[in-house]
């Protein structure tokens, strides 16, 4: 073997330019490589018409896999939907629970700090109505807020129950078209049809199978905007109590100013 | 091997090595090329480590951040419960009426979680029409 000096500071370059590119080629993860390979054959169509019954087995099997482990987490959501729901609800209880106590003491310290102002009969029996005002308007707003996220939930469960046996007999109706295509295309192909033509009644298929489940899908998010309205409507409900909490508040308030003299700010 | 000096005009011979042109010796290119095979080397291994490191940290992240604010609800609460006592009647309205908010809150969260949930079910079933792709068949 010769090297010369003009052939080894050719070699010297070769390594310096294809070293580093095959060291970042292999480190491009596998899966990268497997879309571009796949990618390619995408644009050999011709090819793939020939070879889609030979290919046809693995492909079907790739296809199976995937929609049955989709299936299967649809099927964990549908199964865990009540539960998760309820769940939810009991963590929210509980949190609003732990907060409405934290307001009680929060006001309990309040009027313990207006008691120590008072120096008359009048002041005290004024502080005295106040907490009774006051309390009994908490008590009214909190029951309106319990009764309307008692009723927004009631609503959320009937427009879900509603839509419920629409969209998992669209998955099933799914499911099955796909297994039904896979059949028919597997059969097609044992028969010694045109690879061709299995293939373009194949993909027909499965485009026709996706647009129906698109569609039907469309019942899921019905149901999305059901629930945003159904919360309109209840925050209509809360926002009045809310109010009438606050100017009942603001009414007690004024009657103890007068009689500790203390003026009002407009 | 022989080392062929054509188109290098004046070989010389030091300390018994032969020297090009250029006073790059055998020996000198052998290192040049070891030197970069190092490299290339380092640079896949510094790469395969980032990218390890780039998935971990995907899954780590968030287990980097719950302990620090498990619940930042009830860390809200629990600071909202230093209370400040008004000093003035007037004061009072305003401290009471903050109540409100615990109140306020309470049907967005029903409906924030409502909707969470009604997406999700949108989403798996959404996810069931991408099991295959019929144009790559």
């Amino acid at each position: 073997m010769k090297i010369t000096c003009k052939r080894g500071a050719s070699l010297f370059g070769f390594f310096l330019l294809v070293l580093p590119m095959m060291a970042l080629a292999t480190a491009v993860p596998v899966e990268n490589r497997q879309v571009v390979t796949e990618a390619k054959k995408a644009g050999m169509p011709a090819t793939q018409q020939e070879t889609f019954c030979s290919r046809f087995n693995d492909r079907a099997k790739v296809i199976a896999t995937t929609l049955a482990e989709r299936k299967g987490q649809f099927d964990r959501y549908k199964n865990n939907q009540t539960s998760t729901r309820e769940e939810g609800r009991s963590n929210r209880d509980a949190l609003l629970e732990d907060q409405r106590s934290e307001d009680d003491q929060k006001r309990s310290e309040i009027y313990t700090t207006l008691g120590t102002k008072v120096t008359t009969e009048a002041e005290k029996s004024a502080v005295a109505d106040f907490e009774s005002t006051v309390e009994k308007a908490v008590g009214v707003r909190q029951a309106v807020v319990d009764d309307t996220v008692a009723a927004f939930r009631r609503s959320v469960d009937t427009a879900v129950a509603g839509r419920k046996n629409e969209t998992e007999s669209a998955v099933e109706k799914f499911q099955s078209a796909v297994k039904e295509a896979t059949a028919k295309a597997q059969s097609s192909c044992n028969a010694g049809t045109d690879p061709a033509l299995v293939r373009s009644t194949f993909r027909s298929s499965l485009e026709a199978n996706r647009f129906v489940l698109k569609t039907d899908r469309g019942a899921a998010e019905k149901v999305g905007m059901q629930v945003k309205s159904l919360a309109e409507t209840r925050r209509v409900t809360i926002k009045k109590a809310l109010d009438d909490f606050r100017t009942t508040v603001k009414v007690a308030q004024e009657k103890l100013k007068k009689v500790f003299g203390e003026v009002s700010t407009p | 091997m022989v080392v062929d000096y054509e188109g290098c005009t004046a070989p010389l011979i030091a300390d018994g090595f032969l020297v090009t042109k250029n006073n790059m010796t055998h020996k000198q290119i052998i290192g040049a090329v070891i030197t970069v095979l190092v490299f290339v080397t380092l640079a896949f291994f510094s790469r395969q480590l980032f990218s390890r490191n780039e998935l971990t940290g995907q899954a780590e992240r968030p287990s980097q951040v719950m302990p620090q604010n498990p619940d930042p609800d009830r860390s809200q609460s629990t600071a909202a419960s230093v209370v400040t006592v008004p000093d003035t009647i007037g004061e009072v309205a305003g401290k009471i009426e903050d109540d409100a908010l615990t109140d306020s809150t309470a049907l967005d969260n029903e409906e924030e979680s409502s909707l969470d949930q009604v997406n999700q079910g949108s989403d798996s079933v959404n996810n069931l029409g991408t099991s295959y792709d019929e144009n790559n068949l």
